[in-house]
């Protein structure tokens, strides 16, 4: 079953660039936490390095099996997923009033982390199977409901920030499909009708932490603190950065959830100016090979599907870094590879894997 | 497949192109931010890092104020003034302490021990050195701030009862709030070290109290103190809450109660509402909001007339004669007796080898149900009693609200207890005897009741049926004095007792004060009152042994229950005063000056009539 020519296609440096970051991830997380008091928190960067194992098993298999016989059973996989979706919603683990966890033999595990991925897979084959000219008003309206369900279901967790990033990857996907630009005319119109509602539907902490990034003053005590605390963390940083381990804001615990979402302020103020461009050069890296190997890839579904996987990694990585130095509301949503988060690592190693199937298979 | 794709190469592509470019100018967005925060503005931010110059402080909102139902205030506070040092913010903070313990009279060693002891606190948290400092040590800590950068005076709100032991048991005490509650959902907006309410209505109304702390954030110079204010958030006060109780009678009340042990209750017959609550012996809560010692509290815990327990809901008596009251009404609703039915009382009845007595030794002689319950016979009862059963009897008792909590708002109520044949098979694996029964009938033996559930059932008869749930609050006023939530008069249930009985029983009550019942004693001129006195023995006494002969630990429990005005009762009452001997001798005379102060209030300004 294994070509040697597919280990010939292999992209080592993509591979290698991953590997860094992951890398960067675990030195990040020790950071954040061998300081806080409790030896749960010490041992979190020991337990990101199990899973960055777990992971790699993961990755290994994602390669090894044709990408086309993965797309073949994206329905199938849909259908898990929005299950256990539901599942959460109905009997879920209450961690803080929140459903995102289901705990399998010990180890907690976030199904909405892998709703991203399977939604590229399905809309990858539909699209697929549905040549541009045969879109209608039916076909658009059945890519809605497959979107529509899970977006519902992780919204209600509530998991808002991971609910609205399946929006740009469906738009994405449909643009990169050359469907016509007049089927976009609906987006423009649902999306002005649910704004209202949505706003009237979303918790007052939601409300809050929009309403602050417009004003920070209106929190003072809350979001806008922890925005201040947080641009304060990134500006400390300067060119060269305070020093590993040596960030006073990090170090001091200002700043609330810095091993997981808020983890890049860590980086900017122990790492400073040339940090922070490292590793949005690598993550560039990352988005810019997974586009050319769109461009490359052999069919339309390759494309669709690299497209879709460069718009989750895009998306996590804009809306995470803008959160971090204050150009963007805050939202849960963590920063690939280097966020503590076990679910998230796996996620994102799968789909490396997924790009990097697509490249080797572009001449079989 | 191949095909396919090149017809369609060219549009794909472009369009792939066009996201690659948006993808571009957001990366470049990120760095131009962060050539901004970090290059440009670097310098600025690191200073504001150093030593955490922005900061949090934590703007207490204000308890709300508990008022009498005139609105008379029976809380307040009082500002405490703390010692407070932030480590982080000290030069050599060795030397500032040496200092410090002298100027606030405390040794060094205790200052260190403060300090470690909250080693787990987040950093740049202040720690509190010492509370309650007076005029001159504040004075000197100002005085000397400059030497003393990190060291702080702070204020804080301390709750505070201007009457000291007035109503305690009613108010109740606050304390800090322990490690347990922290864990708990319902108190997840306080912190370690917050006073909440632990007792009393203090408690129970905590969340109505409370409020919203606010707080600001600000930036402060290296040595932490304030330059300026960031952003505020003004703290909520908490409610106001307006009580049934009036003070002025509580006051008379507990005044007429001082040396003595008991408990006295006085209630609105006519929808429930509490107007005086009273146990002795008292507690002063002030002593809890400032912090107990452990010997006073081993004081307080160890006094055997226990001063914490409040005897109106947590101790319970049996009820002795007044207990006739629900015999009468069983046995006249069941048919068993009725108004004209006689027995005979010769002084005692004999079943088997036991001998029942009456509390007149020559007998009652021929006596119907009214007499009976004037003069408070027993050996009418006993007869009485045997023909109802104990099932109907119990029944009835339960209907009036024994054997179970009245459910007013404060916690640990006691529920009492009826005792049935059935109960005690199950529990006793004993025969229900005879003997049993006659016990009951007098409010002996098994049974027992709380202060507030005989004034409940008092009031029931006094209104005609109803049974009110004991209400202690009336309203909630928001800090702008608004209503903000009005507490109705809330009904356990209507008794579906016959006019007929009602009728027969309350003029009985009327005899049993003003007929030379037992009760005389509460007579008053101008307003007819009612009522049924009683006394429950400890130990039952030996042939020719009086009640006075007993040491005081087993002398009887005085009770007297009444109402006034007879045609239209506006306070119903229970006075228990326990050893007290008899409840016509001890608890009528002062069931009559209560009643004659609550008529009289009604006259002056502030009374009930204005409100």
């Amino acid at each position: 079953m294994f070509d040697r020519r597919l280990l010939t296609n292999f992209d080592w440096s993509l591979f290698i660039v991953v590997l860094a970051l992951i890398h960067c991830g675990i030195a990040l997380i020790y950071s954040a936490t061998c300081n806080a008091p409790g030896l749960g928190n010490r041992a979190l960067y020991s337990r990101q390095f199990y899973w960055v194992l777990i992971s790699l098993v993961f990755f290994i298999i994602t390669i090894s099996i044709d990408y086309h016989h993965i797309i073949r059973y994206g329905f199938f996989l849909y259908l898990i997923n929005n299950i256990l979706l539901l599942f959460l919603l109905l009997q879920g683990d209450l961690r803080a009033g929140v459903h995102r966890w289901i705990t399998i033999m010990g180890i907690n595990f976030q199904p909405s982390e892998f709703t991203k991925i399977i939604i590229v897979l399905v809309l990858a084959g539909y699209l697929s199977r549905h040549p541009n000219k045969e879109i209608k008003i039916r076909e658009i309206f059945t890519l809605f409901i497959l979107v529509g369900i899970p977006l519902i279901l992780v919204a209600k967790q509530p998991d808002l920030g991971s609910a609205v990033l399946l929006v740009p990857i469906f738009i994405v996907m449909l643009f990169i499909a050359e469907i016509s630009l007049k089927w976009f005319i609906p987006f423009i119109v649902s999306g002005l009708v649910a704004l209202p509602i949505l706003l009237r539907r979303l918790k007052p902490y939601q409300i809050n932490r929009i309403l602050s990034f417009i004003k920070p003053n209106l929190d003072p005590l809350g979001i806008g603190y922890q925005v201040l605390q947080s641009r304060i963390a990134v500006g400390a940083g300067g060119v060269l950065g305070q020093g590993f381990l040596a960030g006073t804001q990090s170090q001091l615990r200002f700043i609330p959830q810095h091993h997981t979402d808020f983890i890049f302020s860590v980086l900017a103020e122990e790492w400073g100016f040339i940090g922070c461009i490292t590793v949005i050069g690598l993550f560039l890296f990352i988005i810019l090979k997974g586009i050319d190997f769109a461009i490359h890839a052999k069919d339309r579904v390759g494309t669709l599907t690299a497209m879709g996987i460069v718009t989750i990694f895009t998306f996590h990585i804009i809306t995470n870094i803008g959160m971090v130095i204050g150009l963007m509301p805050i939202t849960g949503i963590p920063l690939p590879f280097l966020s503590y988060g076990g679910t998230s690592l796996l996620a994102n190693t799968i789909a490396i894997g997924l790009l990097l199937n697509i490249r080797m298979r572009r001449f079989t | 497949m191949t095909e396919f794709r090149k017809e369609e190469s060219k549009s794909y592509f472009g369009r792939i192109i066009f996201i690659t470019y948006l993808t571009l100018i957001a990366f470049f967005l990120l760095t131009l931010r962060l050539f901004f925060l970090q290059i440009i503005q670097g310098k600025k931010y690191r200073t504001l890092s150093s030593n955490n110059r922005i900061r949090l402080t934590r703007v207490k909102s204000s308890r709300g104020v508990i008022y009498d139902r005139n609105k008379n205030v029976l809380t307040t506070t009082r500002p405490s003034y703390l010692a407070t040092i932030t480590p982080e913010d000290t030069d050599d903070w060795d030397a500032e302490l040496a200092f410090l313990s002298k100027i606030i009279n405390l040794p060094k060693e205790k200052l260190y021990k403060k300090i470690h002891s909250s080693s787990k606190r987040k950093p740049y948290k202040q720690i509190v050195l010492k509370k309650d400092l007076n005029f001159f040590e504040v004075a000197s800590i100002e005085g000397y701030k400059l030497d003393l950068p990190g060291i702080n005076v702070e204020v804080e709100a301390v709750r505070s009862y201007p009457e000291n032991e007035f109503a305690a048991h009613l108010l109740g005490y606050m304390g800090e709030i322990s490690e347990q509650q922290l864990r708990k959902k319902k108190y997840h907006n306080i912190r370690s070290g917050d006073q909440i309410g632990q007792y009393g209505l203090e408690k129970v109304s905590n969340d109505y109290l409370i409020g919203l702390d606010g707080g600001k954030q600000i930036e402060v110079d290296a040595h932490g103190r304030e330059i300026r204010i960031l952003g505020s958030k003004t703290p909520t006060p908490g409610n106001n809450l307006v009580l049934t109780i009036d003070i002025r009678l509580q006051k008379f009340i507990e005044q007429l109660l001082e040396k003595k042990v008991g408990a006295i209750v006085a209630m609105d017959p006519g929808n429930g509402e509490i107007l005086a609550l009273a146990s002795t012996p008292s507690f002063n809560p002030n002593s809890f909001a400032s912090g107990m010692s452990q010997k006073e509290w081993l004081t307080l815990v160890n006094n055997p007339l226990n001063p914490l327990r409040n005897r109106t809901i947590q101790s319970h008596y049996p009820p002795g004669s007044i207990f006739k009251i629900i015999v009468a009404i069983a046995g006249l609703e069941t048919g068993a007796i009725d108004e004209s039915i006689v027995f005979h009382c010769g002084g005692h009845i004999n079943i088997g080898r036991w001998k029942f007595r009456c509390w007149k030794k020559t007998g009652h002689n021929q006596i119907r149900l009214h007499d009976a319950l004037v003069h408070s016979c027993n050996v009418f009862f006993y007869h009485a009693a045997t023909k109802i059963g104990p099932e109907a009897i119990a029944h009835y008792a339960k209907l009036f609200g024994l054997g179970k909590p009245t459910g007013i708002c404060l916690e640990n109520e006691e529920s009492g207890f009826i005792p049935t044949p059935e109960w005690k098979k199950r529990v006793l694996k004993t025969k229900w005897y005879p003997g049993d029964t006659l016990s009951m009938s007098i409010g002996q033996g098994y049974i027992s009741v709380t202060p507030l559930q005989l004034v409940n059932l008092i009031s029931a008869i006094a209104n005609g049926g109803t049974l009110f749930r004991p209400k202690l609050f009336r309203y909630v006023l928001n800090s702008q004095g608004e209503i903000t939530h009005f507490f109705p008069p809330s009904i356990i249930r209507n008794l579906q007792i016959s006019a007929r009985t009602l009728q027969t029983v309350q003029l009985a009550l009327f005899g049993v004060v003003n007929e030379h019942g037992t009760g005389a004693r509460a007579r008053l001129p101008e307003v007819e009152v009612a009522g049924k006195t009683g006394t429950a023995q400890i130990v039952s006494l030996k042939e020719n042994m009086e009640d006075e002969d007993l040491p005081e630990r087993l002398k009887d429990h005085a009770w007297f229950c009444g109402y006034a005005p007879f045609s239209n009762p506006e306070i119903a009452l229970v006075v228990l005063i326990e050893h007290g001997g008899t409840g016509g001798k001890t608890c009528a005379p002062l069931a009559r000056e209560i009643f004659q102060k609550y008529f009289d209030l009604k006259h002056t300004p502030g009374g009930q009539g204005n409100v």
